[in-house]
């Protein structure tokens, strides 16, 4: 499901900026390092809104400062850019939080409860809760505004969206700003299940097959790739051991390359000289 | 002037150019007898990570397919020399060719799904590499890839000159990474090179030149392993061991930073990137104890890494913005202006 949320953040940026994000999985990790500060310090009422607060700002400045320059660059230079973006989080994490596992504060009431023969905890519940929600509130953002509407053209072509009066730029803005958001909130639910740490950043990198394999363009994909994913590494873990469950999501990957390079809901794309 | 096709095609041209080189050949030989032992160390590192930057260079560089393995292709050539070395007993140097050959061996099997797709679905398959490599030199038969505590080689030797302490291992290194560096250029000026750039700049108007991509990109991938796989042995021989975790995502990210920071697509730029990078990496290092001082004691134990961390993003990201084209660039730009100087120099 965490897979499924990060691959969310990662296919709202690439869907309009064709940029691949390699930074999503430490916007998560500073999304739970922050919400843990304001969650120790405040309380909760006014925690959540500081870290969606929290989460504009970056998403704002991340795009207005570092990706904009880079518009018409070759790939790589996003590419790395994001890797860059990456690692510069990754140091201020480990300046200022280090390294050692902190326990994340328990914000919401936990218990749990029968369900079809498996005992449910409420945290899973709201968890998934949360991200139906996300999910059908994007969908009805995408299919019903107007701003929706102009970010699936902007997909499509730049130039045609620009030439429409779409300001390209703002959709860029608000597409980081809204994986961002997203990373945040999530954020707030992961804290509490493994604690706030920062190598958490790694399952931005695990979450990449979730991407593919849902294809690259798809936001209900990249739902679905998360969990089949998710749940793959954990069969292949119980059944094959640690070993081959910890490099399970990438041997998938490279299956998912060489069989269906553009995922189950991508599209291909066609290229002319 | 009257210049020949020998001339012409000469990778040095004017006298100036042979005084430079023979300048920097002589001040080279010299430095790991003159220098002390901490600063000949470092530019040990330094020379292994040129060799593996021009691996990349060609790889990524010229023939554009982004790799985030490297360090993962690396650790493959270092495991087969090291598995080689003790667990067969072979000598080093026998061992060095075929440790390059199998690292260019992963570097094929992993760049195989460029068959299908290109550009950023390859960079995944290199990302897999990354994840799957290292797990399996961390899990896969401890008895003989020796698990978390990796493998300890003994250094090799010529005669009695043994390369265990930093000075020897300087004269091991540095005319390594020297030939190295004539074999990239080379192979980047080739009709290879060039039909790496071809598939680089337009894949489709490459195929009606009669390029095939796709057997290009696969020897890109093969020559820039090789390079990968020749970095790796000398990383073992560096060490002394190999272990699972001296070849991490960040290393093949700390690559990529250095290919971008010296200039893609050129010779020289991996030189210059390795050198800015290591030595701005140092001044951290040394730099680090006296930032931390004005902090917490708890945040300046982490300082160093931290802020190597943020001091390598931050020059990535200026060199993205503000000059993509890297130190490569600028140093040809300062070469022009001194050629026209004391008149001005217009950029064409």
């Amino acid at each position: 499901m965490i897979y499924g949320l990060i691959a969310l953040g990662i296919v709202l940026i690439f869907k309009a900026t064709k940029v691949f994000n390699f930074a999503q999985g430490h916007l998560l990790m500073m999304g739970v390092l922050l919400s843990l500060m304001f969650i120790n310090r405040f309380h909760i009422g006014i925690a959540i809104p500081l870290v969606i607060a929290c989460a504009f700002g970056i998403g704002w400045v991340l795009e207005r400062g570092i990706m904009r320059p880079l518009i018409g660059q070759p790939l790589i230079s996003a590419l790395l850019m994001t890797l860059a973006v990456a690692y510069l989080l990754d140091g201020v994490a480990t300046i200022f939080w280090g390294t050692k596992i902190v326990p994340y504060p328990q914000w919401y009431p936990e218990q749990s409860f029968p369900f079809m023969a498996i005992e449910v905890s409420s945290g899973v519940v709201w968890t998934i809760l949360v991200a139906a929600g996300i999910f059908v509130a994007l969908a009805f953002f995408y299919r019903r505004s107007l701003m929706g509407k102009a970010m699936r053209a902007t997909a499509d072509s730049h130039q045609v969206s620009q030439s429409l009066g779409i300001k390209v730029t703002r959709v860029f803005s608000l597409c980081w700003i809204m994986a961002a958001v997203i990373a945040f909130i999530m954020a707030l639910f992961f804290g509490v299940h493994v604690g706030a740490f920062r190598y958490l950043s790694e399952w931005g990198f695990r979450a990449i097959p979730a991407v593919l394999i849902g294809g690259m363009e798809s936001i209900l994909g990249a739902l679905i790739g998360g969990l089949l994913v998710g749940v793959l590494e954990v069969i292949a873990t119980a059944y094959l051991g640690a070993f081959i469950g910890s490099m399970f999501p990438f041997i998938i990957l490279l299956i998912a390359i060489i069989v269906k390079p553009h995922g189950l809901f991508g599209q291909p794309e066609i290229v002319r000289v | 002037m009257d210049v020949n096709y020998r001339q012409s095609v000469a990778m040095l041209r004017t006298r100036s150019q042979w005084i430079a080189l023979g300048v920097l050949l002589a001040f080279l030989a010299v430095a790991g007898r003159v220098f002390p032992s901490e600063i000949v160390d470092v530019m040990n590192m330094m020379f292994i990570l040129i060799v593996a930057a021009h691996g990349l260079n060609i790889l990524t560089g010229y023939c554009g397919q982004i790799s985030v393995g490297h360090a993962a292709f690396k650790g493959t050539g270092a495991y087969t020399a090291a598995m080689l070395i003790v667990r067969l007993g072979w000598n080093h140097w026998v061992a060095l060719p075929v440790a390059a050959l199998a690292a260019g061996g992963a570097g094929v099997a992993f760049g195989l799904p460029a068959f299908r797709v290109g550009g950023f679905y390859l960079a995944m398959s290199t990302l897999a590499a990354q994840f799957i490599l290292p797990a399996l030199f961390l899990f896969a038969m401890p008895g003989i890839v020796g698990g978390i505590s990796g493998i300890t080689v003994p250094r090799p030797a010529i005669g009695d000159f043994s390369f265990r302490i930093p000075e020897n291992q300087y004269y091991l290194f540095m005319p390594m990474c020297v030939v190295m560096t004539i074999v990239a250029r080379n192979i980047a000026r080739s009709r290879t090179g060039r039909a790496f750039v071809a598939v680089r700049d337009n894949e489709p108007a490459a195929t009606i030149m009669g390029i095939n991509p796709f057997g290009y990109k696969l020897r890109a991938f093969f020559i820039g392993c090789l390079f990968a796989g020749v970095a790796g042995w000398m990383r073992v021989v560096y060490d002394g061991c190999v272990r699972p975790d001296i070849y991490p995502l960040m290393g093949s990210i700390w690559m990529l930073g250095i290919i971008i920071i010296g200039g893609m697509g050129t010779t020289i730029g991996p030189i210059f990137g390795v050198i800015l990078v290591r030595a701005l990496n140092e001044m951290v290092l040394m730099l680090s104890p006296f930032i931390g001082g004005f902090f917490r004691p708890e945040i300046a134990i982490q300082m160093g890494a931290g802020l190597g961390l943020i001091v390598f993003a931050v020059v990535v990201i200026v060199f993205l913005v503000f000059e993509p084209r890297g130190l490569a660039h600028l140093w040809q730009v300062f070469n022009e202006r001194m050629r026209h100087w004391p008149f001005k120099y217009e950029p064409g």
